[in-house]
């Protein structure tokens, strides 16, 4: 457990080479990197948009809990944040 | 048989955006490759498009949904206005490329096409003599005299 304690107080950001934004005319929000672009889903955009290099993994539980009126989302947060990693999209 | 050509196509309305705008800023070049799909009668090519026209075309791109723009030609950097084009391209939310020969790309321009926002440099290495070429590339590129396999 105490990785995933230690894991919770990292401070995940959005790669260097990738560039994430609102795209209006997709109505989704997508990763820009050289010759490419990741649409992401709508749990996946929501989760993106709050990381910013100085929330915790935690805290970014929590606001999306708070955000959308739930409990217990650490799980997906966590799974997502695996293959958001694994793809290069997010350094943790 | 017969074939009823007033039938419509069924055309997908779930098309998608041009996601891709490759900006051809101009035909100017230093180099003249044979396989390059550059004009190369530039007497009739027309005059380019001024700056302001390529800031109103980068807006509408943007407008219809495109995300990545690459600026080629051409030589993108024989246009002295490139940095100006390239901040608007990433003021405006594109993922901005630079397709070029690297022939003007001094250390300089780098740092000022950096700061307007460029985000990624396709070079290509095409260069005399043949031995700066060779160290630049993999595979290495074959003797003159070899023949193409059949």
């Amino acid at each position: 457990m105490s990785d995933e304690l230690a894991r919770l107080q990292t401070t995940p950001r959005v790669a260097p080479m990738f560039r994430l934004q609102w795209e209006e005319v997709q109505q989704s929000w997508v990763l820009l990197y050289p010759e490419g672009m990741v649409k992401l889903n709508g749990s996946a955009g929501e989760i993106m948009q709050r990381i910013d290099g100085k929330k915790t993994v935690v805290q970014l539980i929590e606001e999306l809990e708070t955000a959308f009126d739930a409990t217990g989302l650490q799980a997906d947060v966590l799974a997502f944040l695996d293959i958001a990693i694994a793809q290069g999209w997010v350094k943790p | 048989m017969t074939t009823d050509t007033q039938t419509p196509v069924a055309i997908d309305s779930q098309i998608g955006p041009p996601l891709w705008l490759l900006a051809e800023v101009t035909y100017a070049c230093p180099l003249h490759c044979v396989f390059c799909f550059n004009p190369v009668d530039y007497a009739h090519s027309g005059p380019e498009l001024s700056t302001a026209d390529w800031i109103r075309v980068l807006g509408e791109a943007r407008a219809a949904g495109s995300v990545q723009c690459g600026f080629s030609g051409g030589e993108p950097l024989v246009r002295d206005d490139l940095e100006i084009l390239v901040a608007e391209a990433h003021r405006l939310g594109f993922y901005t490329n630079l397709l070029t020969s690297g022939i003007g790309f001094t250390p300089e321009r780098a740092k000022a096409l950096k700061d307007a926002g460029l985000d990624h440099v396709q070079l290509s290495s095409r260069t005399r003599p043949a031995s700066s070429m060779t160290f630049c590339r993999t595979p290495k590129p074959l003797p003159s005299s070899a023949k193409p396999p059949t």
